[in-house]
């Protein structure tokens, strides 16, 4: 499925052992933990690079996850 | 007389998803009763869904296979048989975990809704989907899991060969130990681990370690994990800062680790299981198909406190303490969730009630990895072990008054106090609130009872960020404890 949004820094997990601040797709269909298939789920620099940009991502959501194959921004 | 124990799964849901291959997972169930027959243990298998098979046992079957038949059906069951053992076979697609209301569900904090467990099946309580429902665990549960969404024959051969297989060990085999902790839990972990094996020198920070490790160290027979993990990710991390380096992927337990590895890990969704085909292949289902049979961990989130020892901390470590003091992986984890109750009650709030319920055992509960010291002078049946277990469930679950949130939150009446607490932990008075009240049965008696449980205790919650270095944020919950009297004592939470 192909979702468009904002990205955004966001702390996940408050209080608990997978604390971290988390990468946030904001949607109109809700707000997901980005993540890329495959990449490292606490630390992604490729990803925080987005932050604040407009993205359209290709994935899939699972639960509170949006697992992506691809982003690319949205004025790209 | 024998010990009973009773391997509960679904036909409907075996026959949809091996189709064919049933007869051959059939066949597995027939080698592990005549195994287990060797072992003074009676072994049956009953199909929840199946009229005969159920009837056979002095039960209906059931029509679907959902949460709430499948806990009626194992609260009649046990109340029918009453086995030493449940064995719980498959993954969530042939039976299904227990969803259970999370209580500290917030959209971007805590983003659990329901918190999967078995703990529902070791409990003398109804069916519910509140955790507050299941404080006394009596019986003893493990699950035997297939790979969820996948038909992998060989997997469970390898499974049910290892079972069949298992012979106690000295415990001087399980003392060696394998352990990784992300960095910046290295005090907690070093307290966890000195508490089970009586040292930490083995005990490894992440970073540095980075996963990869060898055949030599993976190798000893005991692991423990105290590391970051997320939902639906192969691998777990570690911390110190902002770096987050991988501490374990899945694949790096292939062909490392020896036969009979038991495994506690504090992890977030350390024991999840996941579909291969779209989320990768599990720690947990990577463990067992390369030789552990005892799988301690996590389905959600899960907690500790900020200095010192709790909630995941304690659940584990009275785990794998159980394992090596002679307990079958069953018992270890019902004696750990009975000793987990007592260190945390009477009062318990909305994270321990999490922790109590997140963790599960995957691997066949019946097996005893560390040998008994033989000794002429104590003898002690399984089943005067179990009446023993019951009983004390039943009467802890009377001794504790888990917390349950409040839609209305009322102010508090020691505002001053509540405020030094705040200000001395360095939390800020503004901060949002959420408020979880706890009380004993209405049927107390006695002046002095009423006096000392009648009233209300809640727990007040706050949390807070705090910048940390590279612009990291930390987060930490202060959980107060009060009555209608006083301020009774606080705990922090630390995301760790």
């Amino acid at each position: 499925m192909e979702l468009k949004g904002k990205v955004v820094m966001k702390k996940f997990g408050k209080g608990s052992k997978s604390e971290h601040d988390a990468v946030y797709l904001e949607t109109e269909k809700g707000d997901f933990v980005l993540r890329q298939v495959g990449a490292n789920a606490f630390e992604n620099t490729e990803l925080k690079k987005l932050v604040g940009k407009e993205v359209i991502a290709n994935g899939m959501v699972k639960d509170y996850l949006f697992l992506a194959k691809t982003i690319k921004e949205a004025d790209q | 007389m024998a010990t009973l124990k009773l391997i509960i799964t679904s036909k409907v849901n075996l026959t949809l998803k091996y189709g064919s291959q049933f007869t051959a997972v059939k066949q597995l169930f027939t080698k592990l009763i005549a195994a287990d027959k060797n072992r003074k243990i009676t072994t049956k298998v009953v199909y929840i869904d199946d009229a005969t098979s159920a009837k056979s046992f002095g039960v209906s079957s059931v029509k679907k296979v959902k949460e709430k038949e499948c806990k009626d059906f194992v609260d009649a069951l046990y109340k029918k048989k009453k086995p030493a053992y449940m064995v719980i076979f498959g993954a969530q697609d042939i039976f299904p975990f227990q969803e259970l209301t999370n209580n500290v569900y917030k959209p971007n904090d805590d983003d659990d809704k329901t918190v999967p467990s078995d703990l529902p099946y070791a409990c003398d309580s109804p069916y519910s989907k509140k955790i507050s429902a299941f404080v006394n665990p009596v019986r003893v549960v493990g699950r035997i899991p297939d790979i969820p969404g996948t038909t992998d024959l060989s997997y469970l051969k390898l499974l049910f060969n290892n079972i069949i297989a298992q012979k106690p060990k000295p415990l001087a085999d399980y003392e060696k130990y394998f352990a990784v902790t992300a960095f910046v839990w290295e005090n907690s972990t070093q307290q966890s681990i000195n508490n089970i094996f009586g040292n930490y020198a083995g005990l490894m920070n992440s970073p540095p370690a980075k996963g990869g490790y060898s055949k030599k160290q993976l190798g000893a027979l005991s692991h423990f994990y105290n590391c970051h993990g997320g939902l639906l990710d192969v691998n777990y991390y570690g911390q110190k800062g902002a770096d987050y380096p991988v501490a374990l992927k899945s694949k790096d337990v292939t062909n490392k680790i020896s036969y009979g590895t038991v495994v506690a890990a504090e992890c977030c969704y350390g024991a999840q299981l996941m579909d291969p085909a779209t989320d990768g292949f599990s720690i947990a289902s990577s463990y067992l198909q390369n030789n552990a049979l005892s799988f301690m961990g996590s389905s959600t989130i899960a907690y500790g406190p900020a200095k010192g020892q709790g909630l995941a901390d304690l659940i584990c470590q009275y785990f794998m303490i159980n394992v090596h003091a002679c307990a079958s992986a069953g018992r270890a984890l019902l004696e750990a969730r009975q000793k987990f109750l007592n260190a945390c009650g009477p009062y318990l709030d909305p994270y321990e009630l999490k922790t109590l319920a997140q963790f599960y055992i995957l691997g066949d509960p019946s097996l005893q990895l560390v040998e008994d010291v033989k000794s002429k002078d104590v003898s002690n049946t399984v089943e005067n072990r179990r009446l023993n277990l019951f009983s004390k469930g039943i009467s802890i679950g009377q001794s504790v008054a888990p917390s349950e949130k409040v839609k209305t939150i009322t102010k508090t009446k020691h505002k001053s106090d509540v405020s030094s607490i705040l200000s001395e932990t360095g939390f800020k008075k503004n901060l949002s609130e959420s408020v979880y009240e706890a009380h004993f049965s209405s049927k107390t008696t006695g002046e002095m009872k009423k006096a000392m449980q009648g009233g209300k205790t809640r727990f007040r919650t706050y949390q807070k960020s705090k910048k940390k270095q590279k612009g990291l944020l930390n987060i930490e919950v202060l959980v107060v404890k009060e009555n209608d009297e006083q301020v009774l004592g606080y705990r922090v939470y630390v995301s760790r």
